[in-house]
């Protein structure tokens, strides 16, 4: 059965073409290698050891994902906000590190400079990213700082025409691999958040630094590292926005990245149940395949349910994206609900596949694994919680900003 | 309409009858005894020689010959050319065919030149009633059509190899002779050089298939134990269109769905799960043994003797085993 | 050079269901593009980047099965044409050689006709070899090989089982590739955008001249069943793995099959 039939009311058929495609890139050119990739990651990280994350990150830029959901004028491919969510899904349908690309390389970085970069800010950085010549990433959380932004220690310096960035970055994705960096920092360290600033920095800056960080429990296909700023130079023009609006763009940025990783974690439920489907209908035990089992049906129609809620919810949010309505809300709820249900569903995959589904003999073992990750990055589950009920009770909500997230215009982007 | 099937008579590259023209003229014969009809036999080439002898020793009344330096080599334009001009003066019931490439090219556009229509790689044959029906499979072999020919036109018919046994030829029967001129009709293709297939595998004619698929884990494995296998009992090796894909094997060596299908007398799969592409290309095969790690493997549905174990142990006990007991 | 390139749809896998009267139940199963044809629009695009010209896909099909015809678009097709009528639905081989032929010659300016050697669905093989013949044009089945395209000929090599063949042959032609003629590429996302509003021209039986009898099928279908179960197997146990390879050596020797 088709899961992603029937959404009509917010897919067109660009989309579908657009989902076929994705997932012919994913099943052909990863799905094959996946398991050594996998595990390969398991021994060790970084980029000498790891040869297929830049032909595969080079494969993603020809295909014109990296930049999906920009305008042409941009360099990219002039589709919404909503194929992005179909990328992201299709990506984490077959592993969550091409999925975590998109997430810091497109919603994080890329997205961020739309939303808030100059024009020659756009012009130096955001084409060759849209293109997939750059590739980026998001520097935000440190060894002591993650869900507590404001209590970050990396401090950028005003120095004539530059800023002199110092500090420490961890769990940065890509942070062996990438060419450009969003990092945030304080200008005004007695400020707490108000004090924190923007910028873009480039590997090739003196005194930037990157390590691998090893023995993950998932996304173990990817690359995940710590940044070391010592001194970086960065020109004044590399700041994004203004001094102390750094906090703010850190949370618009999560916005978008959140919505791929919800996006992504609906792609993980559908492998999830896709891959319970074929062996429930497989495996016979008591003379009848366990599909005919009652708590097997339950597993599966759990799932199911959870599957289109979350795809309803990610839906929603791009939606409201491409209309330019602010989606903090709707966003996090999505991000909230999807990586959960993506955590249980490759769990209940687990346990429908027995103890094959414990060894990597069957992907599920290898969606739990990544599944996990999601609920801690870009904001904790708790922290989503938290949010709901606040904007909920009221205690919470939605400020405009000095700039919005454009809305989609298909004329304006084609 | 005369009251005959006919039968096209294919010749391997030695000259010789094809074994699916003698399945074939078995075949027509039976179904002639049955109906009171005549077997003729099309014997289309160039230097074509003793074939009508050899045709009628295998049940043929009637040979149809056209022996013509234009058809020294298949071109669709010469042989559908003679062949129709033929049809449409003798008006057979029936035309059967082997189902190989060129055979396929040949019956299609003989029977769309006959007006007619074409069962197409089918398993059975029958006349009822003097209506001509063919059954096939579709859809990569879950479904089972059985088609009728509408009466009044030419019935033309590929079969797969196989489908019939191959009769007893007698080499004391005899028949008549038609010889016809070839008739003037354009010819648009020529064959400019024929040269054979590079690590060319014939896996439809091959009697044993022994076919990996992505369990054996590296196409090292798939090297070290299939082809030796595939040696040890006289076959073919084959290869899931997963391992294709992912470039262990050549393409000529897939199995399945956009692959071959195959039906020999043993096929052993070993590494392979069972998808439905594959299963679609080699289900009809006599015996089918599974070798698989995952005893819910859906191979071991279709198979006749299933080993659950690891290949990369069991393969190679099997190649010693098999060589130790049949000598070779 | 006008490449007019025929492509079907058709179920992503062959599971099936067969409806009681008779007709292939696909509900569920995503269609795709037939695989072969796929190959067959990527050789056009390839050749036609190299001579210039057009390459239209052509399909039947109902109204609502645009998205494969899209799709070739976004690969790089110029053109595109979507023969659909309610008078279509039940169409064999060669009426969808018919109807697909009719179309041709009222395009009129054709060179070549490519498609895939066969669909993965109906597994005829069929279609190209009447179209050919409808058209009164000659034709190649089994390309692997397109070695020369030029005004008025072709130089092809036919992959056939055991040899390859070179054939020279006169335009226009019908051409059918085997899989591995290529790598088809993927849409691109920028004309996947450029083509969601282009407007699929549509002709229907009526439009093509077409008459009821020239729909009717040359073979009737008479039965439609699901394969017969394979006998139930046998599962080979021992305590080892050579226990297990002398028992299965036993039971292939005692049924002569080595």
């Amino acid at each position: 059965m088709d899961f992603t039939a029937n959404y009509d009311m917010f897919l067109t058929e660009e989309h579908q073409i657009l989902r076929r495609t994705v997932r012919e890139f994913a099943e052909k050119e990863v799905a094959p290698f996946i398991r050594e990739w996998d595990r390969s990651g398991a021994a060790m990280e970084g980029p000498e050891t790891r040869p297929h994350i830049r032909p595969i990150l080079k494969r993603m830029g020809e295909l014109g994902l990296l930049g999906i959901c920009l305008p042409t004028r941009l360099g990219g491919a002039g589709m919404d906000y909503l194929a992005l969510a179909v990328v992201c899904e299709e990506l984490e349908r077959v592993d969550s590190f091409l999925r975590v690309v998109m997430s810091v390389h497109t919603g994080l970085n890329s997205l961020t400079l739309f939303q808030w970069g100059t024009e020659e800010q756009q012009r130096k950085y955001l084409i060759p990213q849209a293109k997939g010549e750059k590739i980026a990433a998001y520097c935000l959380t440190e060894p002591n700082s993650g869900t507590d932004a404001g209590a970050m220690l990396a401090t950028a310096r005003r120095d004539g025409d530059y800023y002199i960035l110092n500090g420490e970055k961890t769990w940065i994705s890509l942070a062996d691999i990438a060419d450009n960096f969003l990092v945030f920092a304080k200008t005004d360290p007695s400020k707490g958040n108000r004090g924190i600033s923007c910028f873009i920095v480039e590997r090739t800056m003196p005194g930037f630094s990157s390590q691998p960080i090893h023995g993950k429990l998932g996304v173990r296909a990817g690359n995940t590292g710590s940044v070391i700023l010592e001194d970086v130079r960065v020109p004044v023009a590399n700041r994004l926005g203004e001094e102390g609006e750094g906090f703010k763009i850190a949370m618009t940025a999560l916005d978008n990245g959140r919505y791929t990783v919800a996006a992504g974690a609906t792609g993980l439920i559908q492998a999830s149940l896709e891959a319970s489907i074929r062996y429930a209908k497989e495996r016979q035990t008591f003379g009848v395949p366990i599909a005919e089992h009652q708590l097997v049906k339950r597993m599966i129609s759990h799932m199911v349910r959870k599957l289109d809620t979350s795809r309803l919810l990610v839906y929603r949010a791009g939606w409201m994206k491409n209309q330019g309505r602010r989606n903090t809300r709707e966003t996090t709820l999505a991000k909230w609900h999807a990586t959960v249900s993506s955590f249980e569903a490759a769990d209940d995959a687990i346990q429908i596949h027995g103890a094959y589904g414990y060894s990597d003999e069957y992907p599920v073992e290898r969606y739990l694994r990544n599944a996990r990750g999601a609920i801690i990055y870009e904001g904790t589950r708790e922290l989503q919680e938290l949010l709901q009920a606040d904007f909920a009770l009221g205690f919470r909500e939605n400020k405009p900003l000095r700039r919005e997230l454009p809305a989609y215009d298909p004329d304006e982007w084609a | 309409m005369a009251n005959e099937i006919w039968v096209f008579i294919e010749r391997t590259s030695q000259g010789e009858m094809a074994g699916v023209s003698k399945e074939l003229l078995g075949k027509a014969r039976e179904l002639a005894d049955a109906n009171g009809m005549k077997v003729g036999a099309l014997i289309l080439g160039a230097g074509v020689g003793d074939l009508a002898n050899a045709a009628f020793a295998y049940g043929a009344d009637t040979a149809y010959v056209v022996d013509d330096g234009a058809l020294a080599q298949y071109t669709t334009d010469a042989y559908v050319g003679a062949a129709a001009a033929l049809a449409k003066k003798y008006q057979p019931a029936l035309i059967l065919t082997g189902a190989s490439f060129q055979m396929r090219d040949f019956s299609a556009a003989l029977a769309a030149e006959l007006d007619t229509g074409v069962a197409a790689d089918s398993t059975n044959v029958s006349i009822e009633n003097g209506a001509v029906s063919a059954v096939r499979s579709s859809h990569g072999g879950n479904v089972i059509n059985t088609l009728t020919f509408a009466p009044g036109k030419t019935a033309v018919v590929s079969v797969r190899k196989q489908s019939f046994p191959e009769p007893q030829p007698n080499p004391g029967r005899s028949g008549a002779v038609v010889t016809e001129a070839m008739p003037g009709v354009p010819m648009r293709a020529k064959v400019v050089s024929v040269a054979p297939k590079q690590g060319a595998v014939n896996l439809a004619d091959a009697a044993i298939i022994v076919s990996g698929g992505r369990g054996l884990g590296s196409p090292e494995n798939y090297y070290k134990l299939i082809p030796p296998l595939a040696e040890a009992v006289g076959g073919a090796y084959g290869a899931s269109r997963a391992i294709v894909d992912a470039g262990w094997v050549p393409y000529e060596h897939q199995v399945g769905q956009t692959g071959k299908t195959v039906s020999p007398k043993l096929y052993m799969a070993i590494g392979i799960s069972g998808a439905i592409q594959h299963l679609a290309g080699m289900r009809s095969s006599r015996t089918i043994v599974a070798i698989n790690k995952d005893p819910d493997a859906p191979i071991f549905r279709v198979a006749t003797y299933g080993v659950v174990g690891d290949a990369n142990e069991i393969v190679p006990l099997l190649t010693e085993e098999i060589k130790k007991r049949t000598g070779k | 050079m006008h490449i007019v390139v025929c492509m079907k749809q058709v179920p992503r896998d062959n599971s099936v269901k067969i409806n009681a009267d008779l007709t292939i139940n696909a509900d569920g199963i995503e269609q795709i593009m037939n695989l072969f044809d796929e190959y067959a629009v990527e050789e056009a695009l390839q050749w036609n980047e190299k001579l210039g010209g057009k390459v239209t896909v052509l399909s039947i099909g109902p109204e609502d099965w645009k998205e494969q015809i899209r799709r070739a678009l976004a690969m790089g097709a110029t053109d595109s044409l979507l023969l659909s009528d309610p008078a279509f639905t039940n169409l064999d081989t060669f009426g969808a050689a018919r109807v697909a032929a009719a179309a041709i010659k009222k395009l009129g300016d054709v060179d070549l006709v490519l498609g895939g050697r066969n669909s993965t669905d109906d597994e005829t093989g069929a279609f190209a070899p009447a179209l050919a013949r409808l058209l009164g044009w000659t034709q190649l089945t089994y390309v692997g090989k397109i070695v020369s395209l030029e005004s008025g000929k072709i130089v092809a090599e036919r992959h056939l089982e055991e040899v390859i063949e070179t054939v020279e042959a006169s335009l226009p032609a019908v051409v059918t590739v085997v899989k591995g003629i290529n790598e088809p590429r993927y849409p691109s996302l920028l004309r996947i955008r450029k083509v969601a509003k282009v407007e699929i021209p549509t002709w229907s039986a009526a439009d093509l001249g077409l008459s009821a009898a020239d729909l009717t099928p040359a073979l009737k279908l008479v039965n439609r069943v699901p394969p017969p179960p394979r006998p139930k197997g046998e599962m080979i146990e021992g305590k080892d793995a050579a226990e297990k390879v002398k028992k299965l050596v036993d039971k292939l020797m005692e049924a002569q099959v080595i």
